[in-house]
């Protein structure tokens, strides 16, 4: 797995992108490639890196492998990779305001849960494929 | 390796530590006239305090630029991506509060990792501030009654000051002379307690007590601290003091010129030699040896610390002795009425509510307080959520204003089964504390069924538990009971006025001497005994002379 900067960098873009819809402003971006610096995101095994190599070559996958590994994985490398990602989005004021209430009032707040939770579970079972593919490609390398 | 200690002339006095018990003890001391000496580490958490500003929560996340540094620690120590260590419940700022006690006390343990303090102001630099008392059903088996403790209550609260209320919770607390008014609780808490207002008579019919905690946070000014400002960062800074810490005690004890605070020394053995005891301990700059003498030393270095200190002295290796620790359960819960709330109104961050459960069955009695969930931040509680981040960020967000979080302790009582020992460690490293702590089968059911009962009495109120989570043995950081106070006893045991057996000039005066532990918190009593072992000896040794 690369972990130099340029490929670190573009995994915090892929990732924002991916929670938000929009690249990493880049002080974040450098934010996350010094995080990753620090040593506190180790791979478990080869299976961890598999997925976080399948996610950067293919970023559609990212969603599908995230929601996957939320069931089957919890504790997976690319997990804490979003995690962290997160993390430092939501300590920024630029996206603060995203990990805070709307007040969407009830039954709105229902709508949201039902629409999200619905979500959630499609990309987490499409994700399940997607992650078989992953790890079958990669035990062939 | 040097030994002695340039300039230490013989005290009154030692105290070992600087934490809650620790102050408390050597306040009457000062006060009768004697001479103190605090030994201590001291760690200091000086990394982050200049930074977090001094603003409210959300003013804080939504402008500060440099908040990444103080939430997430620049060493992302306030993020959990990987193993789980000691300490890692605490937030950057407050990180420093177990700072080398991996290497410098060490504990070996399959089931008990607790958390300890080498730094100024002991585990309480950290802690929530519940100060509930004890009455004489929780000190039942003690040799030490309400009416013993009262006083000194007292004379702490004066010192720390309390907030609370006469409430529905008086008949289990007492009431409590000069509390000051309660703190405001915020919109979270208030619906519940409405909502508890109306089924009250049920719920008390039932055994189920809710009301105000008493919390060491002041709800006006007073003795130079600031009145709570609820900017919610109780978590993060001290700003204004306005929760209390024992570094504000020891700041004015600082102001004596009996007094003197020595840190950079972890302490290790005490000797008697006639009328004296000596003191020894290792300076952590250059690993020489230390040594003070005075007429007597109290240890308030931690049930666990004390412990060690004690056995090492009195070269009880491998000797088993007791300990004991509140059972811990918290339980996330979704508040059905504050769903689809803004959550922005001003709050601080300790304890909401304080409910009390008296099991109508065999009037076991159990304790816990409910937080609210905001300035914690929301990513940590992404990681618990099984859904992809995506949606999970969404989901969380909106559901924190209706997250209401129970905090419950459970009594404690020892057994063969809860015990610590200390290990000489075969390289010349630190003594290893082994410690084997399990929990019997009947303890568990009493645990769950109280549980139960109490997450019912919620559900009734409209507060839906998502999950139980039993955070390990020792997530509560009380731990007690290693060297117990009794009427009559063996050596490494304390009298009724904390002296340990059979030391002639050796006090104990943290956690160690309760033998068993209610669920109520002990830290409010331990600072209480800790006053009135402080007194006692006060008293003593100003009349004895020098």
């Amino acid at each position: 797995m690369n972990d130099d900067a340029p490929a670190l960098e573009a995994e915090a873009h892929l990732i924002t992108r991916y929670l938000f819809g929009a690249a990493a402003p880049e002080a974040l971006a450098r934010r996350y490639v010094d995080a990753n610096a620090l040593g506190v995101l180790t791979p478990a095994g080869p299976p961890d890196e598999a997925l976080v190599d399948f996610a950067r070559r293919r970023p559609w996958s990212i969603g599908y492998l995230d929601a996957a590994c939320g069931v089957l994985r919890p504790d997976a490398l690319l997990r804490r990779k979003v995690l962290l990602m997160a993390a430092i989005l939501e300590t920024s004021p630029a996206f603060a305001r995203r990990f805070e209430p709307s007040g969407l009032g009830r039954w709105r707040l229902l709508a949201v849960l039902g629409v999200n939770g619905m979500a959630a579970m499609a990309r987490a079972v499409v994700g399940a494929l997607v992650m078989q593919a992953a790890l079958r490609g990669a035990s062939r390398r | 390796m040097t030994v002695g200690a340039a300039g230490s002339a013989a005290v009154d006095v030692i105290v070992v530590g600087s934490g809650a018990s620790a102050v408390h003890a050597a306040f009457p001391l000062i006060e009768a006239g004697l001479r103190v000496r605090m030994l201590d580490v001291g760690h200091r958490g000086d990394t982050y305090e200049e930074l977090v500003p001094d603003r409210a929560f959300l003013d804080v996340h939504r402008n500060d630029e440099n908040q990444w540094r103080y939430f997430l620690g620049e060493r992302l120590e306030g993020v959990s991506l990987g193993r789980t260590g000691i300490g890692a419940q605490l937030t950057p700022p407050r990180q420093h509060v177990s700072r080398d006690v991996e290497r410098l006390t060490p504990v070996a343990s399959d089931t008990f990792l607790p958390l300890e303090s080498l730094a100024v102001g002991g585990l309480a630099s950290a802690w929530g501030a519940g100060c509930p008392p004890f009455d004489d059903a929780d000190l039942a088996g003690m040799p030490l009654a309400h009416t013993d403790l009262e006083p000194h209550y007292t004379a702490v609260a004066e010192r720390i000051g309390i907030s609370g209320a006469d409430d529905d919770l008086l008949p289990f607390f007492g009431p409590l002379p000069g509390m000051l008014p309660a703190v405001r609780h915020d919109l979270n808490a208030q619906s519940i307690l409405d909502r508890y207002e109306s089924a009250r008579h049920r719920l008390h019919r039932a055994g189920f007590f809710l009301g105000q905690p008493r919390l060491a946070m002041v709800s006006r000014d007073y003795r130079g601290r600031r009145a709570t400002s609820y900017h919610d960062m109780d978590f993060w800074s001290d700003a204004g003091r306005s929760v209390y810490r024992p570094r504000w005690t020891l700041d004015e004890l600082a102001g004596f010129d009996r007094f003197e605070y020595r840190e950079g020394l972890l302490v290790e053995k005490f000797a008697e030699d006639g009328e004296v005891v000596h003191v020894t301990g290792r300076r952590l700059h250059d690993n020489g040896v230390e040594a003070h003498t005075a007429r007597a030393l109290i240890l308030a270095a931690g049930a666990l610390g004390s412990a060690r200190i004690a056995l090492r002295s009195m070269g009880a290796y491998d000797r088993a002795v007791p300990l004991v620790c509140n059972p811990h359960t918290y339980a996330p819960m979704i508040n059905l009425h504050r769903l689809g709330a803004s959550g922005d109104d001003a709050r601080h961050s300790q304890a909401q509510a304080c409910v009390v459960f008296r099991d109508p069955a065999d009037g076991h009695v159990t304790v816990g307080h409910v937080y609210s969930y905001r300035s914690l931040l929301a990513f940590k509680l992404l990681r618990e959520s099984p859904l992809a981040h995506r949606e999970g960020v969404r989901v969380v967000r909106e559901l924190m204003p209706s997250l209401a979080i129970l905090l419950l302790q459970h009594a404690d009582t020892p057994s063969r089964e809860k015990r610590c020992v200390l290990r000489r460690a075969p390289d010349g490293g630190p003594d290893v504390l082994e410690i084997h702590y399990a929990l019997a089968p009947e303890e568990r059911r009493r645990a769950d069924r109280a549980e139960r009962h109490i997450l019912r009495h919620f559900r009734s109120l409209g507060c839906y538990c998502i999950r139980r989570v039993r955070a390990g043995h020792a997530a509560s950081v009380h731990y007690a009971g290693t060297l117990p106070m009794t009427d009559r006893g063996t050596d490494l045991t304390t009298t009724p006025d904390g002296r340990l057996r059979p030391t002639r000039g050796v006090y104990v005066a943290d956690g160690s001497v309760f033998p068993h532990l209610p669920s109520k918190g002990l830290t409010f009593t331990m600072m209480a005994n800790a006053n009135r072992i402080g007194t006692r000896l006060g008293s003593a040794l100003a009349g004895r002379g020098p």
